[in-house]
């Protein structure tokens, strides 16, 4: 009697969020959440956009078939194959405190005696910005990446890794200064706010980070942590250094330890921070060969100068990576194979896990998924 | 309305203490049902005794526990070769056990004593294979730090019981900071005790269904780190069922054991003890209907839309005394701070408004409800006046008087990844009137917080000890981060 009230409920928001369903769509849901749907051709379709997973090494994938399991969890499950390389895609309602996550997990299996090279391309809406772990629409973080599994991107000469909201016009900076101090990202949560910049192989830099607080008066709740690297782990409490409004900049010596080709510039929560929501406003970097004065460099006199010079949240900023799909390269041994999770916000508004960072586990979600769904059918009717 | 001493008969007043209980015996209920106007068909059945009890978790909870030492006898190196070795282990065992059985946990003794690294190997393996919810280590030679290193990276929370004499500073530094450990350097069995609660805490979290009474729709989620089942369900259904509530022979007997109990009854009448007493059964209702363990509900809501003659503070003060947390105003992390303090130390916590007072510099804790067991739940009660719900003037509330010099420990959880944690002292209590605000009201002289308006939170669950070091360690054994309101106030900065 639930079951069918829940189906009731979950096919009337199915009518007016998506006028186009056809009859073969599946639902995902869990009780009392607002359903996603997976079409024929496996493609999720959340209120944010639509996700599809496409093997495009070997090429010539064809879907094989499609099923849609109840119990213990309403899934859809797409099997794609080419070759001897198969692609079983699963896709759950998990519900996650506080409005639920889609889990979309991607199987692929080599079924040859031999090793073999496959391409899994994720395809998101174009304007989604994915950073290394969460993609983000609209300042909203809607795609969780597998933990572990990195995908092949072009990347651009520098930009911010992902995962933090660009708020502009949010500071309230007092005094002369660089006019790139009124904006800021926030890493909200206490996703630490990274920027990579391109450099010659092992070089050396000089990097000045402005900051400038304008939400907390007191000191002691919103300290920092900020890593550049060849520079010493460094604090800063911006209350505590320059006061509520105050701009001020921090200088470092950084140097491409790793030789990567690529400087990284690192601002995350303190570990006593109250509030960890991190913030960054201003990044400059500098040739090593000119002389850097922190106050002309507050000022904006120095801009000029900069090798980079980023407005952090503000309208020339960029994320590191292009926009556009994300490929998985797997290489699958013989009889072997590899599976990636991905999380999928849900309607309802709620945002996905960051899986850097949460605790939830594959396993942990689906049995989150069946505990409620078995709960809610022991329930008595009212 | 004036505040009046009912200890004996006043005559100036609609019910006086006396004239209560005389009533309660039994010459009354024909008002009560006229008050109480439920609907008749269904007296029977929503009559039902239901047992407050059964809604707290009971989990299956198994430990082992495990020796590890050098080969006794022992010549030279700490613990001495004076210690009696064999005594103290099965005196220590002794004492696990019956510890475990107050606390309900099931203990599994591993015998023999794990005294060289063959053997510490073959136990973590069995380890493996067993999964227990928890591993209980008792180090009994100063030397064998590391092969406690090894059981705990085993991947199962570990307790550590080294009693003086096995541990130097050293050795304890690093391992009892880390995530997934707890180290106890003592002498004090009690805190092999209160670990042993830490474990079943989380356990009884995660098998806990938190009923939230709000808005108008149904859904059910899981909250991270803690496995807590949240399930909403629209607000109308309490005050529904509150309607249809018949006045029991259980309802009476809360009533008038409630007014037994109070020290004074101040604003309440009859019809408004025996509401309070229906709004307890349909709560006890709701719950096994919806088979929850835990309940909160937009009570304010209730009362400001007038669909409830009383709101819940009663009952939720009987909820919190028997161990099933009620909490206010559908606030989610109160309850799961409730919660907290109710499967951690077993005794209620006490949500609360935080009020400053700048001139004496102390936080007042305020709301209308507070479970009176605050020393235990097998303690004996603080006292406490039956007043009306202050912000309404409505049905019944608590006004429970803490005890002085009580040192207390405040917590909040933020979101399930993140815990606030403070501690003080009770100062006094408030009495409305002349203040306004709630009716239980405590003045807390603040620990390590220089300026009581800079204590952090809102709604934090306050309860009876210094549990500091508790709670954190709790918070370190599953990952909880934990944050202090700021110590310092903040300076004003230079221009």
């Amino acid at each position: 009697m639930k079951d069918a009230r829940h189906l009731m409920i979950a096919a009337a928001t199915l009518a007016l969020m998506a006028p186009s369903l056809a009859g073969s769509d599946l639902l995902l849901s869990s009780p009392g959440l607002t359903p996603s749907k997976v079409d024929s051709e496996g493609v999720v379709h959340e209120d944010w956009g639509t996700v599809a997973l496409r093997i495009r090494e070997p090429a010539g994938a064809k879907i094989t078939g499609q099923r849609y399991e109840q119990d213990p969890v309403p899934t859809a499950i797409t099997t794609v194959a080419v070759g001897s390389v198969t692609l079983t895609q699963t896709a759950y309602r998990a519900p996650v405190w506080p409005r639920g996550v889609d889990v979309l997990t991607a199987h692929v299996r080599n079924t040859a005696d031999e090793s073999i090279a496959a391409c899994l391309d994720v395809i998101v809406p174009e304007q989604m910005t994915v950073g290394e772990s969460v993609g983000m629409l609209h300042d909203r973080a809607v795609l969780g990446l597998p933990k572990g599994a990195t995908p092949v991107r072009e990347a651009r000469a520098w930009g911010c890794t992902g995962g933090v909201v660009p708020m502009p016009g949010w500071a309230r900076p007092k005094g002369q200064c660089d006019p790139a101090f009124r904006n800021i990202s926030a890493g909200m949560g206490g996703v630490p706010i990274i920027y990579r910049f391109a450099v010659p192989e092992g070089s050396k830099r000089t990097v000045v980070l402005g900051f400038c607080e304008s939400h907390w008066p007191s000191a002691g709740i919103r300290p920092l942590e900020i890593y550049v690297e060849g520079a010493a782990k460094s604090e800063i409490d911006p209350i505590a250094a320059w006061s509520q409004h105050r701009p001020g900049c921090l200088r470092f010596d950084a140097a491409d330890l790793d030789r990567d080709g690529r400087l990284q510039v690192v601002v995350a929560p303190h570990p006593k921070a109250s509030d960890r929501n991190t913030i960054l406003n201003v990044i400059w970097v500098f040739s090593p060969d000119v002389y850097v004065d922190t106050r002309d460099v507050l000022h904006g006199k120095m801009t000029p100068q900069a090798e980079y010079y980023v407005d952090v949240g503000g309208e020339k900023d960029q994320l590191l990576y292009q926009l556009g799909k994300l490929t998985y390269k797997l290489r699958l041994d013989a009889s072997g194979e590899q599976e990636l999770t991905f999380f999928l916000a849900c309607p309802g508004g709620s945002a996905v896990p960051n899986p850097e960072t949460t605790t939830w586990t594959p396993e942990s979600l689906r049995r989150a998924a069946e505990d409620v769904r078995a709960g809610y059918q022991a329930t008595k009717p009212e | 309305m004036s505040e009046h001493t009912h200890a004996e008969s006043c005559g100036c007043c609609s019910m006086s203490r006396r004239c209560f209980l005389a009533a309660s015996a039994g010459t009354l209920a024909a008002p009560w049902l006229a008050v109480a106007s439920p609907r008749r068909g269904d007296q029977e059945d929503l009559g039902e005794y239901i047992d407050l009890a059964g809604f707290r978790p009971k989990p299956k909870v198994r430990i082992t526990s495990v020796v590890v030492r050098e080969k006794p006898p022992y010549w030279l190196g700490w613990p001495g070769t004076a210690y009696d070795v064999e005594g103290h282990r099965e005196e220590y065992a002794r004492a696990f056990s019956e510890a475990a059985k107050r606390v309900g946990v099931e203990l599994r003794r591993e015998v023999p004593p794990l005294e060289n690294d063959d053997a510490v190997g073959t136990f973590v393996k069995k380890l493996n294979s067993e999964k227990p919810d928890a591993l209980l280590v008792h180090v009994q030679h100063l030397y064998v730090w590391r092969r406690v290193d090894t059981l705990a990276r085993a991947g199962v929370p570990t307790i550590i019981f080294a009693p003086i004499g096995m541990a130097f500073t050293p050795h304890v530094r690093e391992i009892s900071r880390r995530p997934g450990v707890h180290v106890i350097s003592s002498l004090e069995t009690g805190a092999v005790e209160q670990a042993f609660r830490l474990i079943r805490a989380k356990h009884q979290l995660e098998q806990t269904r938190l009923l939230v009474l709000a808005g108008d729709q149904r859904h059910e989620t899981v909250l991270e780190r803690l496995g807590t089942k949240i399930r909403y369900i629209p607000r109308s259904a309490l005050h529904k069922l509150f309607e249809r509530m018949p006045v029991t022979d259980e309802v009476r007997e809360v009533a008038k054991k409630m007014g037994q109990g109070a020290r004074k009854i101040v604003e309440p009448a009859l019809d408004d003890l025996l509401n309070a007493g229906r709004s307890y059964i349909t709560a006890k209702r709701l719950m096994r209907d919806e088979s929850s363990n835990a309940i909160t509900s937009d009570c304010l809501g209730m009362v400001s839309a007038k669909t409830v003659p009383t709101p819940p503070c009663m009952a939720a003060a009987l909820f919190q005394n028997a161990g099933v947390t009620y909490g206010c105003e559908a606030d989610l992390f109160a309850a799961i701070s409730l919660m907290f303090v109710s499967y951690l130390f077993d005794r209620p916590g006490f949500q609360n408004d935080p009020v400053p007072e700048t001139v004496r510099n102390l936080l007042i804790a305020a709301h209308c409800t507070c479970g009176t067991r605050l020393n235990g739940f097998d303690q004996p009660p603080e006292p406490y006046i039956l007043r009306s719900h202050s912000e309404s003037d409505l049905g019944v509330s608590m006004q429970v008087l803490w005890r002085e010099g009580q040192p207390v420990t405040l917590v909040r959880f933020q979101n399930p990844n993140e815990l606030i944690l403070d501690t003080g002292t009770v100062v006094g209590n408030v009495s409305t009137p002349p203040a306004g605000g709630c009716r239980t009201s405590v003045e807390i002289a603040m620990d390590r917080v220089e300026d009581a308006r800079d204590v952090l939170g809102f709604h934090q669950a306050v309860f009876y000890g210094d549990h500091r070091r508790d709670v954190e360690a709790f918070c370190q054994m599953y990952g909880v981060r934990v944050i202090n309101s700021p110590e310092k106030a903040p300076r004003r900065a230079n221009a």
